[in-house]
C-alpha cells in the first residue's frame, strides 16, 4: 500500500511515427522528498522549531540547465508547495518553462538520497541560448476518484512541458529522468524547484533530429 | 511489484490510568486517500475551479476552491493549535467502517475535551528525516488522554495536513490517510492512546 509514481515515455520520429513506448516506474526518492513531506507537518511561523541546520538543495533555473544550489531556510521561514505558475509566472513565460516539472538528463548517476541534480541535465529551452529540446505546454486534469485506483495523469498538466521536440540537427540521448516540485520559501524569500525523484533510464532513449519525446507522469494510490 | 515511492505505517499503544501498556497494534497503513492526490496536484495548477474537502479552523467540514496560491504547511504545529486540536495532524475516531479513497473525513471524529466521548489531544510531535538515512522516515505522534469520566471507544485513526489559502490567510486541515483498527479499542478513564504514523520515502 502506498503512493506510486510512474512515467510513460513516448518517442516519435520527425514524421510523427511512434518508435518507442516505455513505462518506467520511478522509485528513487531523494532526501528533498522526505524533507518536503516533513514540511507538510512542521513548517510554521514560530521560531520554536528551527529549520537550521536543514539544508534544502534548491535550484533556480531561468536561462540554464538545472543545477544544485544550497538553500538554508532562516528561522521563521515557511515553506510552501505552490502552483508552479504562481512561483514562476504565467503560463508560457520563459521563467516558467525554464523551471521544469520534468527533468531530463544524458548522464548516469549512482543513486543516493542526498543527490540534488541530474548527472547530465539537458537544457530544455531558453530564449537566451541554444536549446537541445524544446517543450510544449499542455493542459491539466484533476485527480480521478476511481474506485480502487485513484490517479493523477501528469500528461495533461497545464504547466508541465510534457512534450519535448528535438530541434537540433543530431540525435539527443536521454538516460535520466527526474521529477521536480515547485516550492516557495518566505525567509529568505526564494522560489525554486527541487529534485524529488531521480531514475536512470536503461537502455537510454534516443530522439532523432526533428523527433519528439512525450513524458507522462502518473501518481497512483495503491 | 516495485516498492511504492511513499508508504506509511501506524502504531497504536494503549495505556491504562497507571501507565501500564494494555494493547499495541502496529500495521502498514492501507489507505492514502484522494485528498493526498489533490494536494499533490495543486503543485501543477492554478486558476482551477476544483475543490478539496477540508476542515476549517472551527472544525466545520467544508470545501475550498484551489484558486489561490496554496501550500502544505504546518497547521498541525502552529502556535495557536499546538495542543487540543483534533483536526490537524493525528486524528482519532469511533467509526469502524472501511475507509473509502474518496471519503475525506473520519467516519466519526472524536473531539477534544473532557465531556463524555471526548479525548484530550496533545501536541503533534514530528521527527525530521535524516539526509543520511535510506530510506528516510518521518514520524508524527500524538498522545490522547481520556479525561471524560468514562471509557471512550476508538475504532479509526487518520493523519491530516494543513492547507492555506495564501491570499486570505485562511487555514484548513485536509485528511490524507485513514485507517480502521483491527478491532475497536475501549480506552478507560484516565488512560492514554498514543498514535504514531511513520511515513517512509523509499528509494
Amino acid at each position: 500500500m502506498g503512493i506510486h509514481l510512474s512515467a510513460l515515455v513516448l518517442v516519435k520520429d520527425r514524421n510523427g511515427k511512434i518508435v518507442k513506448r516505455r513505462k518506467l516506474r520511478l522509485h528513487s526518492a531523494t532526501y528533498q522528498f522526505a524533507q518536503f513531506m516533513y514540511e507538510m507537518f512542521t513548517a510554521q511561523v514560530s521560531p520554536s522549531i528551527q529549520y537550521s541546520p536543514i539544508t534544502i538543495q534548491g535550484m533556480a533555473v531561468y536561462t540554464q540547465a538545472p543545477s544544485a544550489q544550497a538553500l538554508t531556510p532562516s528561522a521563521g521561514g515557511v515553506l510552501y508547495l505552490v502552483p508552479i505558475s504562481s512561483t514562476f509566472g504565467a503560463n508560457g513565460t520563459a521563467a516558467q518553462v525554464m523551471n521544469p516539472i520534468i527533468g531530463l538528463g544524458n548522464g548516469t548517476l549512482t543513486f543516493s538520497p542526498s543527490i540534488a541534480q541530474l548527472a547530465g541535465p539537458i537544457l530544455i529551452y531558453s530564449a537566451y541560448s541554444s536549446s537541445e529540446l524544446t517543450p510544449n505546454l499542455t493542459e491539466a486534469s484533476p485527480p480521478g476518484a476511481y474506485a480502487n485506483n485513484p490517479s493523477i495523469s501528469y500528461a495533461s498538466f497545464y504547466f508541465s512541458p510534457a512534450i519535448f521536440q528535438n530541434n537540433t540537427s543530431s540525435t539527443v540521448t536521454v538516460s535520466e529522468l527526474g521529477w521536480y516540485a515547485a516550492l516557495y520559501l518566505t525567509n529568505p524569500v526564494t522560489s525554486f524547484n527541487t529534485l524529488m525523484t531521480h531514475d536512470n533510464i536503461s537502455p537510454s532513449i534516443s530522439i532523432a533530429a526533428g523527433g519528439t519525446l512525450t513524458v507522462t507522469f502518473t501518481v497512483e494510490l495503491e | 511489484m516495485p516498492k511504492p515511492l511513499l508508504t506509511a505505517r501506524y502504531r497504536v499503544v494503549v495505556r491504562d490510568a497507571q501507565g501500564r501498556i494494555k494493547y499495541i497494534e502496529e500495521a502498514p497503513s492501507k489507505s492514502f486517500i484522494l485528498n493526498f492526490l489533490y494536494l499533490w496536484w495543486l503543485n501543477f495548477n492554478l486558476n482551477t475551479t476544483d475543490t478539496i474537502s477540508v476542515v476549517d479552523s472551527s472544525g466545520n467540514q467544508t470545501t475550498t476552491t484551489l484558486t489561490e496560491p496554496c501550500g502544505w504547511w504546518g497547521w498541525a504545529n502552529s502556535q495557536t493549535t499546538q495542543v487540543g486540536n483534533p483536526y490537524a495532524g493525528i486524528q482519532v475516531g469511533s467509526g469502524t467502517s472501511s475507509p473509502s479513497a474518496s471519503s475525506p473525513y473520519l467516519e466519526s471524529l472524536i473531539l477534544n475535551g473532557t465531556s463524555p466521548g471526548q479525548l484530550s489531544y496533545a501536541f503533534n510531535d514530528v521527527t525530521s528525516p535524516s539526509v543520511s538515512s535510506n530510506p528516510s522516515t518521518i514520524q508524527i505522534t500524538q498522545t490522547l488522554t481520556n479525561n471524560s469520566g468514562g471509557s471512550v471507544t476508538v475504532g479509526e485513526i487518520g493523519l491530516a495536513t494543513g492547507l492555506e489559502n495564501y491570499s486570505t490567510n485562511t487555514y484548513y486541515a485536509a485528511l490524507i490517510i485513514h485507517d480502521v483498527l483491527s478491532s475497536a479499542i475501549s480506552l478507560p478513564y484516565g488512560g492514554t492512546i498514543t498514535v504514531t504514523y511513520t511515513l517512509q520515502v523509499n528509494t
